[in-house]
């Protein structure tokens, strides 16, 4: 991966490290000064640029969902229910897509492969979200708390069904994917304009 | 599939819903509805009264709820003449779950559909809708149209309920009606 900006990346390999990986030491060396375990400024990382390239499955939609976590997790995560994603996938589905979900039990190189190939995701805020973030995945994020903002910028964010314009907003959007796909794409193309000059030291689609 | 050809608004949930029941395995028949110009090709015709019970009790029948009665008679009439079960549609129904062949096996006549988030109502919450999707065998189907009364006051979505309830059931998670408010709906109620 690469970094940019503040934070300059070393990656060294340790093995039988004795690292507190639960308790603030998962970025070790890397932590912002007051020492909270999320990165300092943009936590913009992009894989290699080989990844992001790769040909795409026009009718492959990669999805997670809440339904198969086994453990507790913040309720925002769930702002939109299963009623909704009893909607979403038969009308992916029926927009001819094929709907690849990805679960804890995926494989991770299942889970790279699917990501890096498909037309697009729509999940909730977790799990795999970084995978899709830096592939820049055109994206659709469901979860009601302005974090899913930084974890997935280039996605298009839906937070609850009481914040939308209508509550069957986002099964809206899905219903005519075929004229709104193109602003999945504009966003996510927008973050790589951005952010392809720092990573990479050119500009997009160059 | 009870569809209007020509009606640009039918024929577009036409097309958006047929693929979900095509990916449900589903060879789909498309038969023209009866409307309001066509009644004369009605398999008998009805003789309607004030409606009985409901948010329009009193009030008369409106052109587009015969023609659903007429349409729904048709698909009676069709399905009584074969050997094989029919699901009946409307032309707005998508398929969201798998059918059982067990359940079309074991029942003469399956409600499956409801209306819900994607309906025109959804404040009114998860309820059935027992025109949008039906599974009907030939010997009810036979039924409905020798038991059909000699006054009509009720709409045909209240007929439907009754038989699915008296001889057969609702899972009605299978489908939901869709509306979408950009193309609006073929029908009127009062």
């Amino acid at each position: 991966m690469y970094g940019y900006g503040k934070v300059k990346v070393e990656v060294e390999n340790i093995f039988n490290t004795n690292h507190d990986f639960l308790n603030g030491q998962l970025h070790s060396n890397i932590d912002r000064p007051s020492g909270y375990s999320v990165l300092q400024g943009p936590n913009t990382w992009l894989f290699r640029e080989q990844f992001l390239n790769v040909p795409v499955h026009e009718k492959l939609v990669v999805i997670w969902r809440t339904k198969f976590i086994s453990s507790t997790y913040p309720k925002f995560k769930d702002s939109y229910d299963s009623s909704y994603w009893d909607l979403i996938i038969p009308i992916l589905k029926m927009k001819g897509y094929t709907v690849m979900e990805v679960t804890h039990r995926t494989p991770i190189s299942e889970v790279f492969y699917l990501i890096s190939r498909c037309k697009f995701v729509v999940a909730y805020n977790g799990m795999y979200h970084y995978i899709s973030k830096n592939l820049v995945k055109p994206m659709i994020v469901l979860g009601d708390s302005s974090i899913i903002r930084t974890h997935n910028p280039q996605a298009r964010h839906y937070y609850s069904p009481k914040k939308d314009v209508t509550e069957r907003s986002v099964l809206d959007f899905l219903l005519n994917i075929e004229h709104n796909y193109h602003k999945l794409e504009e966003k996510a193309v927008t973050v790589k304009s951005k952010i392809y000059p720092i990573v990479y030291g050119k500009k997009y689609g160059v | 599939m009870i569809f209007l050809e020509g009606n640009k608004i039918s024929e577009k949930y036409k097309s958006i819903v047929s693929q979900s029941w095509i990916n449900g395995g589903y060879s789909l028949d498309y038969i023209q509805g009866i409307t309001p110009d066509t009644f004369g090709d009605a398999v008998k015709p009805l003789k309607f009264g004030k409606k009985r019970s409901g948010r329009n009790a009193g009030k008369d029948f409106t052109e587009t709820e015969k023609a659903i009665w007429y349409s729904h008679m048709k698909m009676w009439d069709i399905t009584s003449r074969k050997a094989s079960p029919y699901i009946i549609i409307e032309h707005d129904v998508m398929l969201l779950e798998h059918i059982d062949r067990i359940d079309i096996e074991r029942y003469n006549i399956l409600g499956l559909c409801h209306n819900g988030l994607l309906s025109k109502n959804p404040h009114r919450g998860y309820r059935v809708s027992a025109g949008g999707a039906y599974m009907l065998k030939n010997d009810i189907a036979k039924k409905m149209l020798d038991e059909l009364p000699d006054v009509i006051t009720t709409n045909s979505d209240a007929y439907i309920h009754n038989y699915i309830t008296r001889y057969g059931v609702f899972k009605q998670s299978h489908s939901t009606q869709l509306y979408l408010p950009d193309l609006g709906t073929t029908i009127e109620h009062d």
